[in-house]
């Protein structure tokens, strides 16, 4: 049995996949083994159906995600990122953070709201496209380490604008 | 069985399979359908000549009356008559604020128990009390006796109401092929693999839940993407809002008097949706189209926050993303709904097919397509975060809602004192942080842990969610591998024992036909994996060595001959050669899975 995720869903393990191509091959196989078609079959059977379905749906979820997929290439590359010894500890990603949690924290226009989320996916393009180019080009995977972490804390920063924004309409 | 077979899409199993007729159910709050699809198309199976069965259960001289016959004895004796059981079956009784009927045990975390008569029933009895109504009138009119069926149940439907509902169908001798939620059946109805590949959003407000599902159709297959919504408002409230218009001190009138004046209040808010220009008057009351569209702001409002949230979820950030808005539920006639659905989107919602029926219709569907095949696919979701309790009451979400099932996720935990030697897992489900904001799931205890010093045991807990999102849980301490399990039952649901007891009640003939089922369903598995081992046999014999071959033959061939003639005390024995052959294909199974997995692969490659 193919044994990552990329393999899994037929993809070159490469940071930068086309999500079109991943979804289509997502749904080509949950087509073959999704326990509906095992419907009428004995429950073993159907437990195997299971197990494959779940599988596929934990692979896609990985690749899907711009820090999962990171992850997972690092595992492929046996560099694997351990968030235990990754921690916050560059001063400058420190200073940035602290930075827009004191913004986030004194808006309270919509339009602030909005703006301030269009520069935050600015910045997490930016940092996608920096991702690609370490570990698909230049294979530092040192640096993609820290810039999973960047990625990590935006994501969640969006998260909370985004609730933010939602309470307030 | 593990001689897992794969189709192509879109292809029908073996044909040497007799293709089994199921029907789709929903069981909904205020009235069930019944639909039924075959190669002709879908429709409404009508029970005594009405589409609509009313969910109502009473009790008259010791015997169970349902539907409209029900409805026609509340009118005379309220108080043995009881509707809208699902609101009882997705909350425990203390955590239901008002019913229509006195719940024995209010302040108990357990599943409420009403009075009918001289009876103390649950939910589940119920609502099995409903299933076996609709299974019998069904049978009545067809030859074969159809005893499968696709149940909808709510998006939101937490997990112990899920189980609750599997349970009610057991009871009532249905089996269940797969619970689908109603907004996805409403959508199958609508046939909307037809219609442009995008986002499709299912609004439904029922009379006692809302739900929002988010679904994404391309190649084929439905995916659902996100869920929202309420068990806990729907149009009921409406009424109620209404009622306490009429009359402040509602909850001060009898039970019966609170039930006349429900019942007038809806009717005056379905005749006031028909009607707006219309002013509604019953004898010292009325209502006009303007009051009640303040009434019922506060719950379409609630619903449409609802709306945007679950969009935020799905992380859809332009509402123009969404090709089609569908109504379902009789609720979605009130015109301000579709008017504030029409504000935020922009666009008529879709609602061309009867919405008291589409959920029905589409669990027909789905109904056909597992029992016949089909060239489409169903993907759903998890509603609402599965999780454990950790340190200070704090939960620690293992599959987060929205996430594809069926799935499994392991997560390693680890102990927090020294030489502790064992482990409580507390599985929860929700979505607030500490653990009484949550619904519990249930408790099991991990023993046998060797001494170590604390944070140095791995024990890994894992997961797993099956198709119809039930969940079990598994705990495993890593250096011994000592392991505990649990199939999630609600805790205020019934237990093994209950519903053992239940079971047995439900059968008047006890011990003799159910070992003749035993025997019967024994004998139909092992004939089924003697059938797909020929066929197997056949096409991939090159896959196994000699040896291997005889053994599986040997086997085979004392299977076959234990069919031939079984009696009932068999059963064991054909159980028991039935495994053997099993454990002894099941590398024959690995062997082939891969086999096919690399042609697809092959085949697939762009």
């Amino acid at each position: 049995m193919p044994v990552n995720a990329f393999e899994t869903l037929g993809m070159s393990p490469e940071y930068d996949i086309n999500l079109d191509t991943l979804s289509n091959h997502y749904l080509e196989r949950q087509r073959l083994v999704h326990p509906d078609r095992f419907i009428s079959k004995p429950s073993e059977e159907k437990l195997y159906a299971q197990q494959h379905s779940s599988y596929l749906n934990q692979c896609y979820q990985t690749l899907k995600d711009n820090i999962s997929r990171a992850e997972a290439l690092l595992d492929y590359h046996k560099t694997p990122f351990d968030s235990a010894e990754n921690t916050i500890q560059d001063p400058v990603l420190l200073h940035e953070s602290m930075d827009h949690r004191e913004k986030l924290m004194m808006m309270d226009t919509k339009e602030q709201l909005y703006n301030f989320k269009q520069d935050i996916e600015n910045i997490i393009k930016a940092v996608v496209l920096e991702m690609k180019n370490n570990l698909d080009a230049l294979k530092d995977f040192h640096k993609a380490k820290k810039l999973i972490l960047r990625l990590k804390y935006l994501e969640k920063l969006l998260t909370e604008i985004k609730q933010k924004e939602a309470a307030d309409s | 069985m593990s001689l897992l077979q794969i189709h192509e899409p879109g292809k029908t199993p073996q044909p040497h399979e007799e293709k089994s007729v199921a029907i789709g159910i929903d069981l909904g709050t205020t009235n069930s359908v019944v639909g039924f699809a075959d190669e002709k198309g879908v429709r409404i199976l009508s029970i005594d000549g009405h589409n609509l069965v009313p969910s109502a259960v009473g009790i008259k001289d010791k015997n169970f009356v349902i539907g409209k016959d029900a409805l026609k004895l509340r009118d005379s004796n309220p108080q043995d008559v009881i509707t809208s059981i699902k609101r009882l079956i997705s909350s425990s009784a203390k955590e239901i604020p008002y019913f229509n009927h006195k719940i024995e045990n209010k302040e108990q975390d357990a599943m409420a128990l009403v009075k009918l008569e001289d009876q103390i029933l649950n939910p589940v009895h119920l609502s099995s009390e409903i299933l076996k109504y609709l299974k019998n009138k069904v049978n009545d009119k067809v030859e074969n006796q159809i005893n499968q069926c696709v149940i909808t149940v709510p998006a939101y439907f937490p997990e112990s109401a899920r189980v609750a509902t599997k349970d009610a169908a057991k009871l009532a001798g249905l089996d269940v092929l797969r619970l689908i939620s109603e907004p996805t059946a409403a959508a199958l109805a609508y046939n909307l693999d037809e219609a442009k590949e995008g986002y499709y959003l299912v609004y439904d407000l029922g009379g006692g839940t809302f739900d929002i599902t988010l679904l994404k159709m391309s190649k084929g297959v439905f995916q659902v993407i996100a869920t929202g919504g309420n068990t806990s408002i729907g149009g009921d409230d409406i009424d109620f809002e209404i009622a306490h218009n009429f009359s402040q001190n509602l909850k001060d009138l009898s039970q019966s008097g609170q039930k006349k004046l429900l019942q007038i209040s809806k009717e005056a808010k379905e005749f006031l949706s028909q009607n707006p220009d219309r002013l509604w008057k019953n004898g010292k009351y009325k209502l006009s189209y303007n009051d009640l569209e303040k009434l019922s702001e506060k719950i379409v409002s609630t619903t449409i926050k609802g709306v945007k949230n679950t969009l935020i979820d799905a992380k859809i950030t332009e509402i123009s993303d969404i090709n089609e808005i569908i109504l379902v539920g009789g609720s979605t006639r009130l015109p301000s709904i579709k008017n504030a659905l029409k504000d935020y989107f922009s666009k008529e919602p879709l609602c061309s097919i009867n919405p008291d029926e589409v959920v029905a219709l589409g669990a027909a569907l789905q109904a056909r397509a597992l029992t016949h095949g089909s060239d489409k696919l169903l993907l759903d979701v998890t509603p609402l975060s599965l999780g454990l309790e950790t340190m200070g009451g704090m939960i620690e979400k293992v599959i987060p809602r929205n996430s594809a099932i069926p799935c499994s996720i392991a997560q390693e935990f680890t102990t927090y004192q020294d030489g502790q030697n064992a482990l409580s897992i507390h599985v929860l489900q929700g979505e607030r942080e500490m653990v009484d904001q949550c619904q519990s799931l249930g408790k099991f205890i991990l023993k046998g842990i060797p001494p170590m010093s604390a944070g140095m045991a791995r024990i890994l807990v894992t997961f797993t969610l099956d198709a119809d999102g039930l969940l079990s849980v598994t705990a495993r301490e890593k250096t011994t591998g000592i392991q505990q399990s649990i199939h999630i039952k609600p805790s205020y649901g019934l237990s093994h024992e209950q519903m053992a007891t239940m079971l047995k009640e439900s059968y008047e003939h006890a011990e003799e036909d159910v070992k003749q089922r035993l025997l019967t369903e024994a004998c139909v598995d092992a004939q089924q994996i003697l059938n797909v081992l020929t066929t197997a046999l056949e096409n991939d014999r090159d896959l196994l060595s000699e040896a291997e071959f005889d053994q599986i033959r040997t086997t085979s061939n004392e299977l076959a001959a234990l069919l031939e003639h079984p009696a009932l005390e068999d059963r064991n024995k054909v159980v028991g050669v039935t495994k053997n052959l099993e454990s002894l294909t099941q590398e024959f199974a690995e062997r082939r899975i891969n086999k096919a997995v690399n042609k697809a692969l092959k085949g697939s490659e762009i």
